[in-house]
């Protein structure tokens, strides 16, 4: 009982002994000591603090004598931390050989080995954070020090150590204090993390100060070179006083998966930019691509890309064609990025989706894939590009032929073979389809007949509506389209095209014909091909056609007659229906013995010629007599009015439509030579569009749906039966459409609009 | 109208009921998609004497029309319906009532109708068609013998008076409230 008790008292009393020892004595002083030397630091709030010179003040502004003053006021701090050290750490050393040989005499009866590392812990606890602070500040400065004077030294060598500490005051001082701390082994104590900290610090700033910006250099080459000079011989210079290096290539890996992390970072916080910039930016991608191998960012890229791309892109200020654009370059940047389109899948799938909701996506593809009058053919290229490299196997799009050749390119690549990322999604695709960016907007809408439909009223509406397309280039287009969507899907456009062709021959042909009969003229009108085109359009292939009901001039009509019997004869059981609303008449105006030659709409004709019979008509007359709403002919005398030809007389007040007064202008100096407002009419018609007319099947369910809202809602604005049949009944619907079908049953006297709002007419 | 607020209270009530929200979620999912199917079917049909329609974006909550069956004392006459599906639909029988005040023997003041296939012969292959079909022909068919409006109950059996009555109570409460 006795002998233990003894043995438990030793170390106690020891312990005290040695405690009181270096509390009092070295470690008060010392950080006493230390407080006075940050003070001097922090109160003058400068860094000349030790070396007031009156000179300083007046020389203020020149930046040389500050940097000297600098590198001199650092030598001055390092100097005192040293004097410092070796003052109170030489007392330590004593201290803890003292210790060591105590513990070696009781070795046998107390192992009293922790003891000096339990003295360094005191003396760890004992310094506070600033003192923390200043070692950071030393090392950060004597970092910059040395960065800026190892531009010209070569530091492998022991021996160049040795010289720089010759020729730099301030590292000599440095190492001196670094060498007792790893004399007294507490340099792991007191700097591990101070080293490793400031170096991290100093890369991160290194990183953003040098690539923040620029998307257009490679810069992970010269990263790993900085590293390798700078950082590394930076740590080597600190451990150059120790023999044992071996954790150096430790550091060495740790801080360049450092470097790999914080500049991928630094990339994918500008992402968005980078993407946007894509082919200009390859060489950031490129960083990027060799960072996410060595790093696990993978998923907080596809998160963070995500949300800027919501918040940048996906709101209704951003045109669908910039969408568009964005969307085909992020494709391309991010099948860059990770070839597997994994990735690019997780990234773009909001943008996909987004794409979907807006009304004109299609439009958009449809015109930028075939129109190269814009300025943004990039689509167009890549079209064009992507089809020539298919080539060898054209009906990739046929979904069995599709999986057989990706068998096949698989099995022929097997050795390369690698599976897909972890995060790729359960319903990816097979690799083939990803990487053609045409089928991945085509794959927006998860089917390409919308796109076949959306091509061919796009097509139905330039041949018909502007008649000066050029023929071959909307071949080349179809041709390019076939050999995308198959020949089967754009049957009928080839039958569009080849209607316009084929109307040329009969056109001819009937011509031929009427003249061998002797008819050389209809009507005043001389039969030859420049004065009589007619376009036959095969029904079952053309979009629905605008409707518009008009009866034409007889003059007109005479003419039409006479072609269609020739048809009928040319062409067996086949007859002609008339569209009366589309074409182009040209028509010479005689006025005061001046002649004028318009090229307009055959409905424009019709009222033309109204006035030559009769001077002045009460609008309301001449709706009679041509059979159309007094509405629709306001506007077509509103055409000729602007031309000059046409003048309104009464004063009858505005919304009096059917009582306003139109009579001629037999002045041909007032005759408007403006054609920019012919421009204007012309602009007017195209808004309804051969798209925006609904089925006869469609409308009546839409007209079920309107009825029904408006008897359990009393009246709505357009917009809100627009959302309402979005909602309930067709989600691709358009607001023209609607349009259509409210001005539609409101002619037919079936709804009432006022203030904006519709109401069922009971 | 007092759209927004009854959605608010129909949205509380059918919080309540269910104890799981996920039950409730899942539930609603396939609910909705049953009544957009009902909605879409409904339009199709094409009938005339009847109509509904959801009430603003809410699927739940419909608005229903029905025009008094011809030759009947309410023909000419047209009525404004709630309905109300619950979660459970269509399981569960929807809330009818009246939103225009109705004169009619088994319709009391607050609008409630007292249909049987509304509450114990319910069954999930009635849809809102059918219940506004019924609905219609309880109005020329009433059920005496189980009355909620006495008053007009005792007044049925003399028709031209009901009808008089009727049309009175119409015009001074559903035609002057309209719009």
């Amino acid at each position: 009982m006795e002998s233990a008790n003894l043995l438990r008292l030793i170390p106690t009393f020891l312990l005290n002994n040695f405690k009181d020892d270096l509390n009092d004595r070295i470690l008060l002083s010392l950080t006493s000591d230390l407080d006075v030397l940050i003070e001097s630091i922090d109160t003058n709030n400068s860094f000349k603090v030790l070396t007031l010179n009156e000179s300083n003040q007046c020389g203020n502004d020149s930046t040389l004598s500050n940097e000297h003053d600098h590198d001199q006021f650092l030598v001055e701090i390092s100097t005192r931390l040293y004097h410092i050290f070796i003052k109170y750490f030489t007392e330590l050393k004593k201290h803890f050989n003292r210790i060591e040989k105590f513990n070696s005499k009781c070795a046998q009866s107390i192992n009293l080995s922790d003891l000096v590392s339990y003295q360094r812990s005191i003396l760890t606890e004992k310094l506070h954070h600033p003192h923390y602070e200043l070692l950071v500040f030393l090392f950060k400065k004597v970092f910059d020090y040395y960065q800026t004077i190892s531009q010209d030294f070569q530091h492998q060598t022991i021996a160049d150590f040795a010289n720089l500490r010759l020729n730099h005051g301030l590292i000599d001082n440095f190492l001196n204090i670094i060498n007792i701390l790893f004399d007294l082994g507490l340099f792991d104590h007191l700097c591990g993390d101070v080293v490793v900290g400031v170096v991290e610090h100093k890369i991160k700033l290194h990183i953003e100060s040098t690539s923040m910006e620029n998307y257009e250099e490679s810069f992970i080459d010269s990263f790993k070179d900085w590293l390798d000079r700078i950082i590394i011989g930076w740590i080597r210079l600190i451990y150059s006083c120790q023999s044992n290096l071996e954790h150096l290539g430790d550091y060495k890996k740790q801080l360049m998966h450092f470097m790999y992390t914080n500049y991928a970072q630094c990339r994918i916080k500008r992402l968005f930019e980078i993407v946007i910039d894509f082919p200009d930016s390859k060489n950031a991608v490129q960083d990027l691509r060799q960072c996410l191998v060595k790093t696990n960012l993978r998923s907080h890229l596809v998160r963070s890309l995500r949300l800027s791309i919501e918040e940048r892109l996906l709101h209704p200020g951003v045109n669908t064609s910039d969408i568009i654009t964005a969307y085909v370059s992020a494709i391309k940047a991010l099948m860059f990025l990770d070839p597997t389109g994994v990735m690019m899948e997780n990234v773009c799938e909001p943008l996909k989706k987004y794409l979907r909701n807006r009304d004109d996506t299609v439009k958009c593809i449809v015109s930028n894939l075939t129109d190269d009058s814009e300025s943004s053919n990039d689509l167009m290229e890549e079209f064009c590009k992507d089809l020539y490299s298919y080539e060898g196997n054209m009906d990739v799009i046929d979904s069995n032929t599709a999986d057989c050749a990706v068998l096949g390119s698989k099995n022929k690549c097997w050795r390369v073979w690698q599976p897909e990322p972890v995060d790729s999604p359960p319903d990816s695709t097979p690799d083939s389809s990803k990487a053609n960016i045409i089928s991945m907007l085509v794959n927006i809408y998860g089917s390409k007949d919308m796109f076949v439909n959306e091509y061919k009223s796009l097509l139905g509406d330039r041949l018909l509506s502007s008649y000066s397309f050029n023929m071959e280039k909307e071949i080349r287009n179809l041709e390019l389209l076939k050999l995308k969507f198959g020949e089967q899907n754009l049957f009928a456009c080839e039958a569009m095209l080849k209607d316009i062709s084929e109307s040329k021959r009969i056109n001819a042909n009937i011509l031929e014909q009427l003249k061998q009969h002797g008819v050389s003229k209809m009507s005043d009108l001389v039969v030859n091909a420049s004065n009589l085109k007619c376009l036959i359009l095969s029904e079952q292939f053309w979009p629905k056609l605008k409707e518009e009901k008009i009866d034409l001039p007889s003059e007109l009509e005479q003419v039409q007659a006479r072609f269609m019997k020739s048809y009928e004869a040319f062409k067996g059981n086949r007859t002609l229906v008339w569209k009366n609303s589309l074409g182009l008449v040209k028509i010479e105006v005689e006025i005061g013995r001046q002649i004028f030659e318009f090229e307009v709409s055959p409905i424009h004709v019709a009222v033309i010629m109204q006035f030559q019979q009769k001077e002045t008509w009460v609008v309301s007359e001449l709706a009679q007599e041509l059979k159309m709403c007094s509405f629709v002919l306001k506007k077509k005398i509103l055409f000729w009015k602007a031309q000059g030809l046409l003048k309104q007389v009464s004063n009858a007040s505005q919304d009096d439509v059917p009582n306003e007064v139109y009579t001629l202008v037999k002045d041909s100096s007032k005759l408007n030579k403006n054609k920019n407002l012919v421009e204007i009419e012309e602009e007017q018609e195209k808004t309804q569009k051969v798209s925006d007319v609904l089925k006869e099947n469609e409308i009546n369910l839409y007209w079920n749906f309107t009825q029904s809202m408006l008897r359990s809602g009393g009246c709505l604005p357009l917009e809100r039966i627009h959302a309402w049949l979005k909602l309930y009944a067709n989600p691709d619907l358009t607001i023209e459409q609607v349009k259509f079908l409210v001005d539609l049953k409101t002619k037919d006297q079936l709804l009432k609009y006022n203030a904006g709002l519709y109401r069922l007419n009971k | 109208m007092s759209g927004s607020e009854q959605q608010v209270a129909t949205n509380s009530s059918s919080g309540k009921k269910n104890d799981s929200v996920q039950t409730v979620t899942k539930d609603k999912h396939s609910v909705s998609k049953r009544l957009q199917q009902e909605l879409m079917s409904l339009m199709m049909s094409g009938e005339k004497g009847v109509s509904a329609f959801p009430d603003g974006d809410n699927l739940f909550k419909w608005i229903g029309t029905i025009q008094g069956p011809i030759g009947t004392v309410y023909e000419g006459l047209e009525y404004r319906l709630i309905l109300d599906f619950p979660n459970g639909y269509p399981i569960v029988a929807p809330k009818v009532k009246f939103e225009s005040s109705c004169f009619h023997p088994n319709v009391d003041e607050n609008g409630n109708i007292c249909l049987d296939i509304l509450r114990e012969k319910w069954s999930a292959t009635y849809d809102v068609l059918s219940i506004l079909l019924s609905v219609q022909s309880l109005l020329g068919d009433p059920n005496i013998a189980s009355a909620l409006n006495h008053h007009a109950a005792d007044l049925w059996k003399n028709q031209s008076l009901f009808k008089k009555y009727l049309l009175d109570k119409y015009d001074k409460e559903v035609r002057n409230k309209k719009f």
